[in-house]
Parts: structure tokens; C-alpha cells; sequence
């Protein structure tokens, strides 16, 4: 009877180890989520290289550069085309605008 | 030495019950029943970061929400004023309602709310589908950054900022305002103004008399269908977008059409191509008086097409 009550407290215990375990892996903040960029917008343009750390940021990120990209290719060959000029302004404004959400974000 | 009196198989299943009952409890949603009264025009703002959010018109000057609230959410509340209401879903943590990242600690929160059918909207969300219907206001708003959105309103002016998320307009505006990144830009039945700016989005606009359309995108293609006002100034920018526009036959205005290395067809007017370099020209008066429309293409083709309305 002895054996059975410690079989026993030894799988209760291993059921409150379970239960642990999962709350604290359930509980821990998704590290590779969240934002760790709280550098000034101004050095972030200096470095060239904005990189959200968020994905869904991120991706709109890379996509802007590279319109950008290819603008101001399009730039060099037809440099009298005002509205590409202005196409750059609004990828420029976009890029403003998520990094606005990315510092309310804290 | 004293024996170690070990706990009874009864004692440890309970224990085990009531730890296992502690750990899921606080994992359960919560069901909303919530209600304020408003005025017929009053403000509302909504913040909900994942989940959804469903925001329907009704006749009552009361606003109401039902729904589930995720687990990690502190209890929701309708703050504020009757002209002035804000329902905030927030983080336990007292965090920013706005973390991106950090809400993965809060579990997806349904919204379901009723407001005064007039009232002005605001909604904020990161990752929620939005879907906004039955309200007559003056004025909607949205931000979303991956959430789709979906109005069917009547509204004065209706500005939506997005992300990744699409756009769906299936009521009437007098101002339409549209950003994205990649989300694509839907409306069915614009007058008045039209505002869409998209990197990749496409934008796809159907209307009556238009005014004032600026459209813009970096790669996405543009399709508009509508008729010019008559004092009618549209502009239509894109780099590599392919451009479409359908006027009625009887269209009355002054169209110009650029493209540096795309095809240029038009059913108003002919298109000229340059013998000493690149690209293709209109520019081209239908009928006498009328707007101004300019369509500018660096790569992408342009077809300016007649259409019975």
C-alpha cells in the first residue's frame, strides 16, 4: 500500500511539473516578436538600414526599399518625370508612417 | 526517525484537480455584455489589437458590445462621455494596447458592437479583420496594419490606412482616403473625391461623377471606372503598374496619357510615339469644357477605354 501511495505522490508530481512547465513556456513573451528597435528615427536613416522587428513591419519594410529602389533607378532614365519624384515622396511617407507605428509600439 | 507520512492518492488527485483548474481558468475567454449611452452623433473609438471587430449601425442612441474577451485582457470597460466613447482592449500587463509583438500574451478579443448609426467611427486594430455596416455617418476611420477591412456605409468621408491588409468599400463616400503598402483597394461606388496611394496594392475603383481622384501606386495595377465631373481633376501615377481607366463614350474633358516604356492605347484621341526616344504621348480634348485627367506610366501599360454607363 506504502509503494502505491508513493507511485502515486511520484505521478502527481510529475502532472504538477507538467502543468508548470507549460504555463511558464505559454507565459514567456515571443522574444523574436517583439520590438527591440528604440533608436531615434534620425539614426535610423543615417544607418541606411531600417529593420523592423516585428514581421508584419518588416516585410513592408524590405518591400518599400525596394520600390524605392527601383524609383530612383526609373529616376536616372526619364529625370523629367515629375510623378515619379512624387511616388518616391509617398514610399518616403509610408516609411514615416511605420515608423510611427513601430515607436507606438513601444 | 519518524516516518515520512506521505499524502493520500485522494489528497492528490484534488490538489492536482485544483492547480490544473488554476492554470487553464485564466486562459478562458470571457464573455462581453456591455452597454453606455451615446448621443446619435457620437464619437467612438475602438481599439482591439487581434481578434476581429464588428461594428453594425443601429437606431438606439446606446452603444453596446458583446463578444469575447481573450485571456491576458484586463476586464473591458466603455469609457468616457454619451458623445465621446472609447472601448480599449488592454493588455493585464498595462502595456501600450499597441504592442505588435508583445500582445502574444493576450489571447484574440471579439468585438461585436452596436453604435448610434450617425455616430463618427475610429477604429484601431494591428491584426483584426474590421467589418463596419449600417451606419450613416459623417465620418469612418481605420487603422490596420495585416487586418482586412470591409465597409458597407454611407459616410461623408471615409479614410483607411493599412498595412498589409485589404480594403473593401461596398457603401458610398463623398471622400475616399486608402493607403497600403500591399493591400489591395476596393471600391464599388465612390463620388465625389478619391484618394488611394499603394506600393504593390492594386487599386480598383468603380464610380458616378468623380471630382477630385488621385491615384497612386509604386507596382500595383490601377483600374478605375467612372465618369469625370465637370470640373473634373484626376491624376493616376504609377512606376510599373498597369493602368486602366473606362469613361462613358460621352465624356467630356481634356486626357492626357505618359508612358515612358509601356503600351499606350486610347479610345479618346490618338497616341503619339516619339521617333527619337522612348515612350508614348496623349494628349488629347473631348468635347468643349470639361476636367483634366493625366494618367503617368513609366513601365507599366495604359488603356483609356469608352464604355457605355
Amino acid at each position: 500500500m506504502r509503494w502505491l501511495a508513493l507511485a502515486a505522490s511520484v505521478a502527481g508530481v510529475a502532472v504538477l511539473a507538467g502543468i508548470i512547465g507549460i504555463r511558464l513556456v505559454h507565459d514567456r513573451p515571443m522574444q523574436s516578436t517583439t520590438f527591440h528597435s528604440t533608436a531615434p528615427l534620425a539614426d535610423v536613416h543615417a544607418a541606411g538600414g531600417w529593420k523592423p522587428a516585428d514581421p508584419r513591419l518588416r516585410g513592408a519594410a524590405i518591400e518599400l526599399r525596394a520600390a524605392q529602389g527601383e524609383l530612383q533607378q526609373a529616376m536616372a532614365m526619364a529625370p523629367h518625370a515629375d510623378y515619379l519624384q512624387q511616388l518616391l515622396q509617398h514610399t518616403e511617407r509610408q516609411q514615416s508612417r511605420l515608423q510611427r507605428l513601430e515607436r507606438d509600439a513601444g | 526517525m519518524k516516518p515520512v507520512r506521505l499524502p493520500s492518492l485522494v489528497q492528490i488527485t484534488f490538489a492536482t484537480a485544483v492547480l490544473f483548474g488554476v492554470a487553464t481558468s485564466t486562459h478562458a475567454d470571457t464573455p462581453l455584455h456591455l452597454s453606455h449611452d451615446a448621443t446619435p452623433d457620437a464619437q467612438v473609438v475602438i481599439r482591439n489589437v487581434k481578434g476581429d471587430v464588428r461594428v453594425t449601425g443601429w437606431n438606439e442612441n446606446r452603444v453596446q458590445v458583446e463578444g469575447s474577451l481573450g485571456s491576458g485582457a484586463k476586464p473591458l470597460q466603455i469609457t468616457g462621455m454619451p458623445s465621446s466613447l472609447v472601448i480599449q482592449v488592454e493588455s493585464n500587463g498595462g502595456s501600450s494596447w499597441f504592442k505588435l509583438g508583445g500582445s502574444d500574451n493576450v489571447g484574440p478579443t471579439s468585438l461585436d458592437v452596436r453604435v448610434p448609426h450617425a455616430a463618427v467611427l475610429q477604429v484601431h486594430v494591428v491584426s483584426a479583420p474590421v467589418d463596419i455596416d449600417g451606419m450613416d455617418s459623417r465620418d469612418i476611420s481605420v487603422n490596420t496594419v495585416s487586418g482586412r477591412v470591409h465597409l458597407g456605409v454611407h459616410a461623408g468621408s471615409v479614410k483607411i490606412d493599412s498595412v498589409s491588409g485589404d480594403v473593401d468599400l461596398a457603401g458610398t463616400t463623398r471622400s475616399f482616403d486608402a493607403q497600403t503598402v500591399s493591400g489591395d483597394v476596393q471600391a464599388a461606388t465612390l463620388g465625389g473625391n478619391a484618394n488611394a496611394q499603394t506600393v504593390s496594392g492594386a487599386v480598383l475603383l468603380r464610380g458616378s461623377a468623380l471630382d477630385n481622384v488621385n491615384l497612386e501606386t509604386v507596382s500595383g495595377r490601377i483600374q478605375l471606372d467612372a465618369a469625370a465631373a465637370n470640373d473634373a481633376a484626376w491624376k493616376i501615377n504609377t512606376m510599373s503598374g498597369d493602368v486602366r481607366v473606362g469613361l462613358p463614350v460621352d465624356t467630356v474633358a481634356r486626357i492626357k496619357a505618359d508612358t515612358f516604356s509601356g503600351d499606350l492605347h486610347s479610345d479618346f484621341g490618338k497616341p503619339v510615339t516619339s521617333e527619337h526616344g522612348p515612350g508614348s504621348h496623349l494628349d488629347t480634348g473631348v468635347g468643349k469644357g470639361g476636367g483634366n485627367i493625366a494618367v503617368n506610366s513609366f513601365s507599366g501599360d495604359v488603356h483609356i477605354q469608352g464604355a457605355a454607363h
